[in-house]
């Protein structure tokens, strides 16, 4: 069982997707901690594809941001896929705060919060275009 | 997102400022623009109550940060987009000690958890009572 949703990549529309990841989650687990995890996972990918990924295309009309909910052995997986030119988000370094500071590379705080917040960030770059994220998190031992 | 602003005469004049909703890439512009012109108007003490704020995401990071840089009466930083977000976690490695003239007041648990997963509970004091986040301000 998927749930899907289709997105044009704006802003305005991250709300949205916030309420629904929120929605198909609920229908997997009760725990309101673990749904404003993944929601906020989900927030700050699709930030990151909106502000980084699209921002580099050229034209008037915003691309295009595919979403799925699925559950898998223990947790939720959730894919995401746009048609943003190539960004790995997962080698993006995180700030690591227990280097010293001349040793800390800059990095971006909302892939530093996905990593923090789920248990698997896979991605792959689509061989048309394109690109595929799939992060999972598993629920809370209850 | 809503910005609800009031002043408060305490040891010295504190500007609350009540963010009410969600906080995210949409509306982040707005707490930084809300900030500036309460320091064009005057503003040197700001207490951020986010008491109503049930959502924040990495966006709200980059807010804080620049409301910080505001309050410091520094210009804020020439980025947008991605940039801003980079220039948020150098922000936050390279801030020894808490903001004097910016201060978080009753975040909610999972704001709170953002605070920490990121480091900014070590840059900004964060107050859950209101009257003694007034009167830290001198």
């Amino acid at each position: 069982m998927t749930i899907n949703l289709d997105v044009s990549a704006e802003l305005s529309h991250l709300s949205m997707v916030r309420s629904f990841i929120a929605q198909a989650a609920r229908g997997f687990c009760q725990d309101e901690n673990y749904i404003y995890d993944l929601v906020l996972a989900v927030d700050e990918a699709v930030t990151n594809i909106i502000v980084h990924g699209y921002s580099q295309v050229q034209g008037a009309t915003p691309g295009s941001i595919h979403l799925t909910v699925e559950p898998v052995s223990g947790g939720l997986a959730v894919t995401i896929q746009d048609d943003a030119p190539w960004f790995d988000p997962t080698r993006h370094p995180s700030p690591d705060f227990t280097l010293p500071l001349e040793m800390r590379q800059r990095g971006g705080m909302g892939i530093h919060l996905v990593r923090q917040l789920t248990e698997t960030l896979e991605y792959q770059a689509l061989p048309a275009g394109g690109n595929w994220l799939r992060m999972v998190k598993v629920f809370p031992v209850s | 997102m809503e910005i609800l602003v009031e002043q408060v005469q305490d040891q010295v004049l504190v500007t609350v400022m009540k963010l009410v909703g969600e906080l995210d890439a949409s509306s982040y512009r707005d707490v930084i623009a809300r900030v500036q012109q309460a320091y064009q108007a005057g503003t040197r003490h700001l207490l951020l109550d986010l008491s109503a704020l049930y959502f924040m995401s990495s966006a709200g990071l980059v807010a804080l940060h620049n409301a910080a840089l505001l309050m410091r009466g520094q210009s804020l930083p020439d980025e947008e987009g991605w940039n801003a977000f980079h220039a948020v976690s150098n922000f936050v490695e390279n801030n020894a000690g808490f903001e004097k003239n910016l201060k978080l007041l009753n975040p909610n648990p999972r704001v709170q958890k953002t605070l920490q997963k990121t480091g900014f509970e070590r840059t900004f004091a964060v107050f859950d009572d209101r009257k003694a986040a007034l009167a830290s301000f001198k």
